[in-house]
């Protein structure tokens, strides 16, 4: 995952693209293959404190591109972006905080 | 899932509703609302999730390009300066109403960029739940046949 | 022995003074400063747009172009001037879609073939995209950046890659990303007199009408720059080369010019020339030199 983080008065902005193909339901049945796309996201501040949650359906585009920010965090702490998707992986990733 | 219910019983279970702090809420609704993501209308997948279409214009932004690039890949960009406990983004015009739901954590900022897909021209509708009183934006995008191929 | 050495340099001297007088990149460069001049006035402001856009209607004019942008964003292509393009444009580089496509060339870059050697060693400094093509004389054609590329893995007794294949589209990523971090201006040469013929050829065919639609590379890029085709507008020649390799939404992945180029001609109608074909060697050579002062800019994100 590619992950942007900056810090500025007090608020900390994140900019973050995960790698997934997304298979809809549609083109799984057509190709006979099973449908599987990111279907959550939840970033964290020093792995505790939740600062960000989507739940995810089919329609969003592929290696989805998230923006988001939240009140808080300095420099040295770290944001984590955790997804999971429709077949049950998960996948960590970490940013942090210059 | 159940605190959705709440919302449209009374006053008094608002106020209970209220209560839940949203630091711990961690909510896959994929999970936890299987039949919110099957809803076939803006409608159907508001009453859902919320309980109510019942809604008030406003205090919701939707920036979207007018003419989409790509259907598969729209970048749009939702705000809301209310204090929002969950922003949620529709459309009719995909085979599924409900594109994605936010949770907005204690410290989260109801502002979020996403790319989603919209299978033609059509309106992306966005609610913001604050308070159990149901706000909303709205902003239309086409979605055309290139000229070019290649 | 001597006398064929001496009429050999006469000829030469001979040769050289008849043609010092004209430099052999003269029309090229007389095509240039007048192409530029077409596409500032055409793209300076919408008053008077409407003469090179008669059929454009007046509120598409007013809302949905970017007017009198600066010189170096002909090199963005349609992002460069229609405003709500640009809007995604900006939204997909801030983290952009080919980020793979550039760690995979690089990694190919470094690479080492059978006998030691890697694209390192036949290109030791990767910011090269910007000298692309180049007229060689001794085998009297044109070569791209994809030939060369081929080139240098046949020397290296490996097998030439497809130009329109992924691997090339991914090491042309690299090359270009190190160009356009370098700030490189394509600077293409025309330094003999077989040279300016290719670019002459190349230019014959940017302009000649073909296939069962009768268009031209023109009748789009240059009568057609700043119209649209459906809800497609059209990119213009100037700068059009700056963006690859280039992200197409439309592949979902990195192509190479030759990709490219080989869909437009199935779009015109007519049976596509190969990529490594001197048709397509000639006509990326005029294209680039239309460009030269152009940054490069690239990988870019197109539709």
């Amino acid at each position: 995952m590619r992950m942007m983080v900056r810090n500025s008065g007090g608020v900390t902005t994140v900019i973050a693209m995960a790698q997934h193909k997304s298979i809809s339901y549609e083109v799984a049945k057509k190709k006979s293959i099973k449908p599987n796309f990111i279907t959550y996201m939840v970033a964290k501040l020093n792995g505790k404190e939740i600062v960000y949650e989507v739940t995810m359906s089919q329609f969003v585009s592929a290696n989805p591109f998230i923006k988001f920010s939240f009140k808080g965090g300095k420099p040295g702490d770290t944001v984590t972006i955790k997804w999971e998707d429709l077949q049950g992986k998960s996948k960590v990733s970490t940013g942090k905080i210059r | 899932m159940q605190r959705r219910k709440f919302l449209s019983l009374s006053a008094g279970a608002v106020a209970a509703a209220a209560i839940l702090p949203s630091t711990l809420s961690a909510e896959n609704y994929q999970k936890t609302m299987p039949k919110l993501w099957k809803a076939k209308t803006t409608s159907a997948a508001m009453q859902d999730l919320f309980g109510t279409t019942t809604t008030t214009q406003g205090h919701v932004t939707v920036k979207a390009p007018d003419i989409a690039e790509n259907g598969a890949v729209i970048p749009i960009s939702i705000a809301t300066d209310l204090n929002a406990s969950t922003v949620a983004i529709f459309t009719d015009v995909d085979p599924d109403a409900c594109v994605a739901v936010f949770n907005v954590p204690k410290n989260g900022i109801p502002k979020y960029d996403l790319r989603i897909k919209m299978a033609k021209t059509g309106e992306i509708k966005v609610v913001a739940e604050v308070d159990g009183k149901l706000y909303i934006g709205s902003k239309t995008v086409k979605v055309t046949i290139g000229g070019c191929g290649g | 022995m001597l006398s064929k050495v001496i009429t050999g340099s006469v000829l030469t001297l001979l040769s050289c003074s008849l043609l010092s007088a004209a430099p052999y990149n003269a029309q090229a460069k007389k095509d240039r400063a007048a192409m530029i001049k077409y596409m500032e006035a055409k793209f300076k402001n919408p008053k008077t747009a409407a003469k090179f856009f008669p059929y454009t209607p007046k509120n598409e004019l007013e809302h949905n172009f970017i007017w009198g942008f600066p010189f170096q964003e002909f090199g963005l292509g349609d992002a460069g001037y229609v405003k709500s393009v640009r809007a995604q444009f900006d939204n997909f580089m801030m983290l952009p879609p080919f980020y793979n496509a550039v760690d995979n060339g690089e990694a190919l870059y470094h690479k080492k073939f059978a006998n030691g050697n890697s694209f390192a060693t036949c290109f030791p400094n990767p910011a090269i995209t910007n000298l692309y093509p180049k007229f060689d004389d001794k085998t009297n054609r044109v070569v791209t950046l994809s030939e060369a590329v081929n080139n240098c893995l046949i020397k290296n007794s490996e097998s030439p890659w497809k130009m329109t294949g992924m691997k090339m589209a991914y090491l042309e990523s690299y090359l270009a990303s190190k160009t356009t971090a370098a700030g490189k201006k394509f600077d293409i040469k025309i330094q003999s007199a077989a040279a300016a013929k290719a670019y002459r050829r190349g230019k014959i065919e940017f302009y000649s009408q073909r296939g069962y639609l009768d268009l031209s590379c023109a009748t789009c890029h240059v009568l057609g720059a700043g119209k649209r085709t459906k809800a497609d507008y059209h990119s213009p020649l100037l700068g059009m080369i700056a963006g690859f390799p280039v992200y197409r939404l439309k592949w979902g992945h990195v192509g190479t010019l030759e990709k490219r180029l080989v869909g437009c001609n199935k779009n015109q109608g007519e049976v596509p020339h190969k990529p490594n074909s001197k048709w397509m060697g000639d006509l990326e050579y005029f294209m680039a030199y239309m460009s030269n002062g152009i940054k490069v800019n690239a990988p870019s994100v197109r539709k």
